[in-house]
């Protein structure tokens, strides 16, 4: 099963996990469904499949990324918790900036690149979310990067769209281009730049790959 | 019949409100064999003692039953009560009817039930009991201190003090363990140094203490008064004898390496003494063994060694040095094969040392003036000029033989002159080494040939040996039609022509038929003449013998390679025309272990020539010496694989002569191996031996360095390569330090003997060997301390990744006035000094999901100690300590904490969640639990309160003494509250934090109180053991010997003469594992025999 999404990627592979060891639990489980579930699918992170499969994504590489900076967000969901995830080093990992490099970009690693954005606070306690994002976008830029790469839908949200409420609250604050990470491996790959979703993104990468003339 | 007395304990409410002691007493006295029974209040009270004493001795007991706790609290007691009214002891047995049976019931009829059944199996046990008699063994009035620490040293003076003689053992070169690392101590602030070393000092001098540093338990057996210890003193290289600590050596030695002492803030030499104060105050060599390099080269040259004196700068000690095993240095860093490259353990991270170029470099750096040796000694004749005769003559000069070498050419130096052509090896340079060769007097007369006038009988007359070298220079044939044409040169011909400055014409096409090294220069050669070249080689590239980067370069250089061709005839009428060739195929491989090629039948075609050069191989030329020097099946001659003496007394042989075709450093090997023999034999002495032992990093250490490319060599641009001028230019100063700086030091100290030329007491000694020392105790007490849970699985603190975090331990180096910045609280990244401090308590304690669970107890007593210093010496400097409790349990330490925070340290309640670099600076981001909120503290430095674990070493002594430690590898001691100094097993005990955290007040107490139960021990003549342990009944005994393999204590063994087996009283614990395993029920443990278990059993299963 292939989960593009690290909350998605999270709650499944946890899932797993307990069912794969708790056949109990599997069993009760069982009795109230139509199908039964056998416990022996994998919960697979397209990451994870790309760094299986360099030469297929290499092959396909129609546009140069020109060494574009893109820091390499991490986040939370998609590392931890260790014993349960086993996806990569919860402290230092490298599955996100081996993918940028394989797409031609430069992965640029600063240390809060596993801590937290905010997550659901920015439903209840958005300052709390605003100074979370806050905080990891300053260190990435403070490294070097010129974007973002993420794989999870709700840090994009954060670390996007409250970027308006960042510069409100800390003022000389420069904006900072969130992708998806599926977003740039598209452009890589040749997409159309009216099919990469840009209008999605409220602040906008279309001026930083305009610079890389990757537009 | 036994008349038994049973006494029935109400322990209070303890046993009496479950179980029905009045009813339960006077069933009991009705059972058979009781012939008194009674029950009382507390059974261990006075009053309740001497109830039993008066039984006894008004019943005429012969035995009785005490039912009330558990033996382990006071079988002792009712048995010193026995003796007491002179019955046996071991005739006196407790009946557990409170934790068996009162404490885990509520139900009084089955308690009471229970309790019943519990007493009789008891009476029935005691029915079959015998009187026994305590066992007495000798005590060895000699004390055991394993650990030199604190602990250590305090319970050796200790026990010293009372007269015993006490061994101390440390496995590192100095007493003094980690308390002589700390700066100050809490809470006086006393300086660390100036109150151990008094203790240090009193250790070194005290006429009862035998002090064995830099030495290690090998094996222990034995019990308690008779324990025997194996010790394994390693051997520093140094001759403490002689040693005066004047520190000279240091000053010398060009290998660094950690520095232990100093937590690796700064590094050491391969020579040091660990600290200034050290006791013993000697010097000390990390030698692991010898480099892989040095074991791959066939003459044993010290690689590791002069690579280290180039990286000090030291160009003329590192030429010296590779002389005494090799003089062919100018020669051999140009042409040499280097083997000790392949073997080089750089090569596993990125690319191997260019040990073969560093060589050329010292080579040429600078001429030194040699003075002209005369030497007096025996002489030995050399026939040959070669590498191999050479050598052989220069070692043998360097040993006062005078040598007269006879070279049948007019040039001195054999295949190096006539062979190798000077593109690679300029004349210049052999002559360089020649040079120095003859120096030492060696005589070389040129233009004789030995076999003409002269002939090896002659020599034989006139000299006391002679080595025979004269190489293989007779050309293989090709064996094929038209082979004898004009046009076909071969190539040992060619070659010898060519560096002789004779004229040589030849043709615009060339082939040169090979693929060795021979083949190669041939090829150079011949385009450098104007040819166009072409190499036919009859296997495939991978087979080649030639070395690979002279395949390169003669392939940058336009030759043409042809592979799987072989040449089947020569056609031409007065002169080679063409080469009709045949294609090969490989098929299985031959002895060499390569694919032997089969020619496919009619692939014939042509290649047009002009010359053909064939080099395919040499041979040596032997037919001119008699029939008396025997010949090997393969026509080479034979000799003794270890002297090199051929079949002819007197007369020696070696390199290519011997071994057909090799290289220059395996002949330079034989000549100098044949010198040592002839010199041995000489003078009636053994040929010695080197003993070698290959040391090299761990493959794990080798993760995570940094990768560093090898240095390119610089040459001449192809189109520079017209003349012979030398293709390879060498390399310039910065590169060769550079690139000596790359060597991974694998065996530590690399043996340059610096150290050796400056040690005016003369007490360097590199082969000293081990020594092994055996002692008989009778006490042994454990002090083996601590080690620091490794800072680096604190991931999220950026240890090792931000040089700016340091340990607790690093920083009290850093406060040291004897520490690497003098005690100067300095920051090692730039030396500033830091105007905010972090400190993290609880840096891996106290965390059950991923570290310790456990608290290590001193880290708040020494952090608030840090604290304090740090702002004694940097008045506007910040302390912050991130805490989560404060623990300051001991005398005057909540005193020392109120002043710390008096005097401006700022403590905040929460834990560090990850410590990073932003804009480079150092960000702490932790909680305030207090206030409730996120804490971001930008700081200088961090100091990680690091756990303290037990030392790894703990493992192994757990086994080898045979005591416990628990799931934190802490020692295990008897009883938490009530003997925390004794081990499990009599005869050894616990000091220090070798048993559990615990700070130096408190190691202090625990060492004098180990040392008080030693003494205990040690001041009787006999001590008395158990007797209730294994017997055997030699009747029924066959002396299979199975309870010997299954005691685990070793205290069984088989008497071959009567063929029973036979028990160690001292050894033996009584755990019953013999017991079991003996299949003819010979082995009994005493007074708990089979027929006593069945009784019991049947008493517990009856109904009644």
């Amino acid at each position: 099963m292939l989960v593009p999404c690290s909350i998605c990627y999270n709650t499944l592979k946890r899932a797993n996990y307990i069912l794969k060891q708790d056949t109990e639990a599997l069993d009760i489980i069982n009795e109230h469904l139509e199908e039964s579930y056998d416990g022996n699918e994998e919960v697979v992170h397209p990451l994870e499949f790309f760094r299986d499969n360099k030469e297929l994504v290499k092959n396909n590489i129609k546009k140069d990324l020109k060494g574009l900076k893109l820091g390499c967000y991490y986040g939370c969901l998609l590392l931890r918790p260790e014993e349960e995830i086993k996806f990569d080093d919860p402290e230092s990992p490298t599955m996100l900036d081996e993918f940028v490099s394989l797409i031609g970009a430069a992965p640029i690693d600063f240390s809060l690149k596993v801590e937290c954005c905010g997550s659901y606070l920015v439903i209840n306690s958005p300052d709390a979310a605003v100074e979370a994002s806050y905080r990891v976008l300053r260190n990435a830029r403070g490294n070097g990067a010129e974007a973002l790469v993420t794989s999870c839908p709700l840090c994009h949200y954060n670390l996007d769209a409250l970027q308006k409420k960042i510069r409100a609250a800390h003022p000389g604050f420069n904006e900072v281009p969130i992708f998806y990470f599926s977003q740039i491996l598209a452009l890589a790959l040749g997409v159309e730049e009216k099919n990469l979703g840009f209008e999605q993104n409220k602040v906008s990468p279309i001026n930083i790959l305009k610079e890389y003339d990757l537009l | 019949m036994k008349k038994i007395g049973v006494f029935i304990c109400h322990c209070g409410i303890n046993i009496a409100k479950t179980v029905d002691v009045e009813a339960l007493t006077e069933e009991i006295k009705k059972y058979p064999g009781v012939a008194y029974a009674e029950n009382y209040k507390y059974m261990c009270s006075d009053p309740g003692q001497n109830l039993i004493l008066d039984a006894i001795k008004k019943q005429k007991l012969d035995a009785v039953v005490v039912s009330a706790c558990s033996p382990t609290l006071h079988e002792n007691t009712f048995r010193n009560v026995s003796e007491r009214g002179s019955l046996n002891r071991y005739m006196c047995e407790m009946a557990n009817i409170r934790e068996h049976c009162s404490w885990v019931h509520d139900d009084k009829e089955i308690a009471t039930k229970k309790a019943s059944h519990i007493i009789k199996s008891i009476i029935e046990k005691v029915r079959y009991d015998e009187p026994l008699e305590p066992i007495y063994v000798d005590v060895t009035r000699r004390a055991l201190v394993i650990g030199a620490g604190i602990a250590g040293i305090q319970a050796a003076l200790d026990i010293a003090n009372a007269g015993i003689e006490t061994i101390l053992v440390e496995k590192t070169p100095s007493i003094g363990g980690h308390m002589a690392q700390l700066s100050e101590t809490f809470p006086t602030l006393d300086c660390s140094q100036c109150i151990l070393t008094p203790k240090m000092v009193e250790v070194a001098q005290h006429d009862k203490i035998k002090l064995l540093t830099y030495s290690e338990i090998e094996e222990i057996s034995g019990s308690v008064g008779n324990f025997k210890v194996k010790v394994r003193q390693k051997s520093p290289f140094v001759d403490w004898e002689k040693c005066n600590g004047c520190a000279e050596c240091d000053l010398v030695c060009p290998v660094s390496t950690n520095n232990e002492f100093e937590c690796d803030l700064t590094s050491r030499k391969a020579i040091y003494r660990p600290f200034p104060q050290a006791v013993p105050n000697r010097f000390t060599i990390t030698k692991l063994g010898q480099p892989p390099c040095r074991i791959a080269c066939p003459a044993g040259v010290n690689a590791q060694g002069y690579i280290a004196l180039i990286r000090a700068g030291k160009y003329k000690e590192a030429l010296e040095l590779e002389r005494e095993a090799n003089p062919f240095a100018s020669v051999c860093g140009r042409v040499c094969n280097h083997p000790c490259e392949s073997d080089c353990v750089r090569g596993e991270l990125d690319e191997p040392i260019a040990i073969a170029s560093l060589k050329r470099y010292i080579a040429d750096f600078g001429s030194y003036p040699v003075e002209q040796k005369k030497p007096t000694g025996e002489q030995i004749a050399v026939i040959g000029s070669g590498p191999a005769g050479l050598s052989c003559a220069y070692f043998l000069a360097k040993k006062n033989y005078r040598v007269t070498v006879y070279e049948a050419e007019k040039v001195v130096g054999g295949m190096l002159v006539l062979g190798i052509p000077e593109f690679r090896l300029p004349r210049a340079s052999t002559k360089a080494d020649i040079d120095h060769i003859k120096a030492f007097g060696v005589e070389i007369k040129t233009g004789v040939k030995i076999g003409d006038k002269l002939g090896i009988e002659d020599l034989r007359k006139n000299y006391r040996a002679v080595f025979v070298a004269t190489g293989a220079y007779e050309e293989m044939k090709l064996r094929v039609e038209g082979e004898d044409l004009p046009g076909v040169i071969h190539c040992i011909d060619f070659l010898k022509k060519v560096n002789l400055g004779e004229k040589v014409t030849l043709g615009k096409k060339v082939a040169v038929i090979g693929g060795g090294n021979a083949a190669i220069d041939a090829a150079r050669v011949s385009k450098r003449l104007g040819s166009d070249v072409t190499i036919l080689y009859r296997r495939s590239r991978k087979e080649m013998p030639a070395n690979a980067w002279e395949v390169e370069e003669a392939e940058k250089e336009g030759i043409k390679i042809e592979f799987l061709v072989t040449p089947n005839r020569v056609l031409g009428t007065n002169k080679i025309e063409a080469i009709e060739c045949l294609r090969m195929e490989l098929g299985a491989p031959d002895a060499s272990g390569r694919r032997r090629p089969i020619p496919i039948p009619g692939s014939e075609f042509k290649i047009p020539i002009d010359n053909m050069i064939p080099a395919i191989s040499q041979k040596p030329q032997i037919d001119w010496l008699g029939e008396e020097f025997e010949r090997t099946k393969w026509g080479t001659l034979v000799v003794d694989p270890n002297t090199l003496e051929t079949t002819v007394k007197g007369v020696y042989s070696g390199g290519d002569m011997v071994t057909g075709p090799a290289t220059i450093i395996e002949a330079v090997a034989a000549g100098k191996k044949a010198a040592e023999a002839m010199d041995a034999h000489i003078r009636g002495v053994e040929i010695e031996h080197k003993e070698w032992k290959k040391a090299r990093p761990a493959p794990e250490t080798l993760i995570g360095e940094k990768k560093v490319p090898r240095a390119e060599m610089p040459k001449l641009s192809i189109d520079r390569r017209k003349g012979f001028d030398e293709v390879e230019c060498g390399f310039d100063e910065e590169t060769v330090k550079q690139e000596a700086s790359r060597c991974l030091n694998c065996a530590i100290c690399c043996e340059c003997l610096q150290c050796e030329k400056v040690c005016e007491p003369d007490a360097i000694d590199h082969d000293l060997k081990d020594k092994i020392l055996e002692y008989d105790v009778g006490a042994i007490v454990v002090a083996t301390g601590f080690d620091i849970y490794d800072p680096l699985s604190l991931k999220e603190y950026s240890f090792g990744t931000i040089p700016d975090v340091v340990t607790s331990l690093q920083f009290e180096r850093l406060l040291s006035a004897s520490g690497p910045t003098v005690g100067e609280v300095r920051r090692p990244s730039d030396g500033r000094v830091p105007k905010r401090i972090v400190f993290i308590q609880c840096a891996g304690s106290r965390d059950k999901e991923n570290h310790l669970e456990y608290c290590s107890k001193i880290c708040c007593m020494y952090t608030a100690k840090h604290a304090l210093l740090y702002k004694h010496r940097v008045h506007d400097g910040e302390p912050i300590i991130f805490y989560i409790d404060v623990r300051t349990g001991g005398k005057g330490y909540e005193e020392f904490y109120n002043r710390v925070t008096d005097e401006g340290t700022t403590y905040i309640r929460g834990k560090v969640s990850k410590v990073y670099k932003d804009n480079g600076k150092i960000i702490v981001l932790g909680a305030d639990t207090l206030s409730g909120k996120q804490v971001e503290v930008e700081a200088d430095m961090v100091v990680l309160a690091a756990g303290i674990i037990p030392t790894k070493e703990n493992e192994e002594f757990v086994r080898k003494l045979k005591i416990q430690c628990d799931a934190n590898e802490f020692l295990t001691e008897a009883h938490p509250k009530l003997r925390p100094v004794e081990s499990n097993t009599l005869g050894i005990y616990l000091a220090g934090v070798a048993q559990g955290p615990k700070d130096i007040p408190e190691v202090v107490a625990q060492a004098s109180g180990a040392a008080s139960k030693a003494i205990a021990i040690l001041v009787k003549d006999k001590i008395t053991f158990e007797p209730t342990i294994a017997g055997v009944d030699e009747d029924l005994c066959s002396g299979c010997s199975i309870c010997v393999g299954v005691c685990p204590y070793d205290a069984r063994e088989l008497d071959k003469e009567k063929m029973v087996v036979k028990v160690n009283a001292a050894l033996c614990q009584g755990c019953g594992s013999c017991s079991a395993a003996c299949p003819s029920g010979a082995a009994q443990q005493r007074n708990l025999v089979d027929r006593q278990i069945e009784e019991m059993v049947v008493s517990v299963l009856e109904e009644k």
